[in-house]
């Protein structure tokens, strides 16, 4: 049962700045669970950096990240543990290239969770079969297209029984002709009620499947509410200004 | 910063555990060399042995039984004359003499001669071979055989390319000759230093006549011939074959000399090099 | 020349066939001991002390930065002096020779984990996976793709290093080219002969790592 009015992921204050240069510059942001969250901005305006923080790839250099409850950032704080428990999605996929389709999902719950072989394979095939990738499962990635790549790396992360999603611009690296395909199986994953937060340059996509939008430029978000205030009802010039730039 | 501090840690951290270690258990409780010999029950001889008769290999028989020749007689004579065991360690000829002026090893026995720059730094015992004929015992150069008739004397090769082996003698023999030549080439080895005349990369080589003659004999078809009409003028002193051993240790030097003293008069050093000239013209292919 | 070769080989081949297991004996040493250190070295780079990556990185810098016969007669000549026990002169020159191999076949391994992709362990770590399990399923698998063949190049090198033990006399190929050069005065006959034993002994560890590497290439 999804509870909308649960804080699953509580940001405050965050800071993030790599030798000079000033990424983050004080984050507030409060994420409900079931909640399908998209960022958009420039290049370089932190919004990647912002995601990896939630899952500590990067780590803060001031401000706290509470997940479900508990604080993160902490220095004594088992982050395997969370991890598990937070999704991720990469723009280039990253899928291990040894490792066949149904091992790449299988290799993680059997290794982390102590998941029973038998079990686990049965739970990818079943991942497998809803994204259409099933009579792929016993090649290895290379034969695999860029969208295929993406709709293996998001049952992956499916497999470990996620809270929530990070994406990071998962479609960025795509060949047009299959964006289509992978924002197909983000849209069916946010109805089925899975807490999603994408950073994302297609705008067509987080307009019609977001709840919320956050526009984030020079390290603070600027801008947030639903798709039809951030797009129709444009509060702030720099949201204006890069809208008008992206949208053709 | 502080990878620059770890680095010098680590440096200090290897430097002392050398330091450190010191001088362990390796200090001599013997008083002298001699001593140490005889308490340790052998005695260690390095030679090089590439210089037939005096020391070289038979490749058909193992371990310290493949070194042979006049000067391995010697080793084993002194050995058990001393009542110890005899090693041989092969060396390549400036490690010998290096090893042996360090301490490393006992006695170097491998056709020294006396050389005042070799007595500075190493014992040096009486003569223990002198030649029974003159020529055999004598030094000159051996040429390119076209250079036979045009070439009678060390002042001719003053356009011509010498070698000579490093470190030898006969390097030293060059030297005081103030002979002079177009290009002056060194090598570790005799038989290098004979290859590159064969090969046509130096004219001459400077060398003892017995071991040219050895090497023209084995080797027919090598291009090589000595110049009959030279002979370095040698002073007596040069001319001896003599052991060496580390500075300051004189009562292995009077005990050696004894033992020399022992062996000139029985003559049976001859007897060797005329045994081993015969054996190691054996192990040629001809 | 191919008659005076037979003639050697007639009369001294077993001199060169001893010197080859010599060379074998050695290089056979060298690598699987300068592996496994090499390999140690390593892993203990990977750890978070600082003390012991600075130790390493000086051993490699020493190492790989000077010529490997001056560390033997380093280590015939000076270690013997500092050690507490007694070690043969043989033992030295081997130690010489695993210490330098070691060196290398660190920076292999090294590089080939390094070169992994930055993304697999951030995939890796992501999906919860431990530190260890990232290394022993994700990265190191892929890494011995890149380390194989530059380490198949490293045993080639040792194959051939072997050699600079002729200076002290161990038996080995060269060892045995100057044995007979000087027992038969002949040299180029002599040393051909000797060469030839070196390509073979490459050229057939060459084709067996190649074999390897094809075998690791299945999934590519």
């Amino acid at each position: 049962m999804i509870d909308r009015t649960k804080e699953l992921i509580v940001v405050k204050d965050l800071y993030k700045s790599y030798g000079k240069l000033q990424v983050l510059r004080g984050i507030d942001q409060t994420i409900f669970e079931g909640e399908v969250v998209s960022i958009i901005g420039a290049s370089g305006s932190g919004k990647s950096t912002f995601l990896r923080c939630l899952n500590l790839l990067e780590v803060p250099d001031s401000g706290s990240i509470v997940f479900d409850g508990q604080e993160i950032t902490g220095k004594k704080v088992n982050i395997d543990a969370y991890r598990q428990r937070i999704g991720m999605v990469f723009q280039h996929f990253n899928v291990f290239p040894h490792l066949k389709v149904i091992d790449n999902i299988t290799v993680t719950p059997c290794l982390e969770k102590k998941m029973d072989k038998a079990k686990a394979v049965s739970l990818a095939e079943d991942l497998l079969r809803r994204v259409g990738l099933y009579d792929k499962r016993d090649e290895y990635p290379t034969k695999l297209s860029g969208g295929q790549k993406q709709r293996l790396a998001i049952v992956r992360a499916l497999a470990m029984e996620p809270q929530v999603i990070l994406f990071d611009e998962p479609t960025s690296a795509l060949d047009p002709e299959m964006v289509k395909e992978v924002l197909d199986v983000i849209g069916e994953l946010a109805r089925s009620g899975m807490t999603i937060l994408i950073v994302t340059h297609e705008m067509g996509f987080a307009k019609k499947v977001s709840d919320r939008v956050l526009f984030i430029d020079e390290g603070q978000i600027v801008e947030q509410g639903t798709p039809e205030e951030v797009f129709e009802n444009t509060q702030t010039e720099r949201c204006r200004d890069f809208l008008n730039k992206v949208l053709y | 910063m502080k990878k620059t501090i770890a680095m010098i840690l680590a440096a200090a951290l290897v430097l002392g555990l050398l330091a450190g270690c010191g001088q362990n258990g390796n200090e001599t409780k013997a008083a002298n060399r001699l001593d140490e010999i005889l308490e340790r029950g052998y005695i260690t001889v390095a030679t090089e042995p590439y210089f037939a008769p005096q020391e070289f290999i038979d490749p058909s028989k193992e371990g310290d039984a493949q070194y042979v020749g006049s000067d391995i007689e010697l080793a084993k004579l002194i050995a058990e004359k001393l009542g110890v065991e005899c090693r041989i360690v092969p060396l390549d000829f400036t490690t010998v003499l290096s090893s042996v002026t360090e301490g490393k090893y006992d006695l170097a026995i491998s056709a020294l001669a006396y050389k005042p720059d070799r007595a500075e730094n190493m014992n040096l015992s009486d003569a223990y071979y002198t030649g029974d004929d003159d020529d055999d015992n004598s030094y000159g150069f051996a040429m390119a055989e076209g250079l036979v008739g045009t070439v009678t004397d060390i002042s001719e090769l003053a356009d011509k390319v010498v070698v000579v082996q490093q470190g030898s003698l006969q390097q030293f023999l060059w030297e005081q000759s103030g002979a002079t030549c177009k290009e002056l080439k060194y090598v570790s080895s005799t038989n290098d230093a004979f290859m590159m005349v064969s090969e046509g990369k130096a004219d001459a080589v400077i060398t003892a006549t017995a071991f040219a003659r050895l090497y023209i004999e084995a080797n027919a078809g090598c291009g090589i011939v000595m110049c009959e009409e030279y002979r370095f003028d040698v002073d007596d002193k040069y001319t001896g074959m003599v052991i060496g051993m580390q500075k300051g240790e004189d009562e292995l030097l009077a005990r050696i000399n004894e033992i020399i003293a022992e062996v000139v008069a029985s003559g049976v050093y001859a007897e060797w090099v005329k045994e081993y000239k015969a054996y190691a013209a054996e192990l040629g292919l001809a | 020349m191919l008659q005076i070769i037979a003639s050697i080989w007639q009369k001294y081949g077993y001199v060169y066939i001893q010197g080859a297991w010599g060379t074998i004996y050695i290089a056979v040493l060298t690598v699987l001991i300068g592996t496994l250190l090499g390999t140690l070295l390593a892993f203990l780079r990977l750890t978070r002390s600082r003390i012991l990556q600075a130790v390493i990185r000086l051993y490699v810098w020493i190492l790989r930065g000077t010529p490997a016969l001056l560390q033997i007669y380093f280590f015939y000549f000076f270690v013997p002096k500092y050690l507490p026990f007694e070690m043969s002169e043989r033992a030295c020159i081997m130690m010489a020779l695993v210490v330098n191999a070691s060196a290398y076949v660190e920076e292999i391994i090294r590089a080939g984990i390094q070169a992994v992709d930055r993304g697999q362990t951030e995939a890796a770590r992501s999906l919860g996976m431990t530190a260890r399990h990232t290394m022993t399923h994700i990265i190191l698998p892929q890494a011995i793709k890149n380390i194989l063949p530059a380490l198949g190049n490293e045993f080639i090198v040792m194959i051939k290093e072997a050699s600079l033990a002729s200076i002290f006399f161990i038996v080995e190929i060269t060892s045995a080219f100057k044995t007979v050069q000087s027992a038969t005065f002949i040299t180029i006959p002599a040393l051909v002969i000797s060469g030839g034993l070196y390509l073979l002994l490459t050229t057939v560890l060459s084709f067996f790592m190649k074999l390897a590497e094809r075998r690791l290439q299945v999934n590519d």
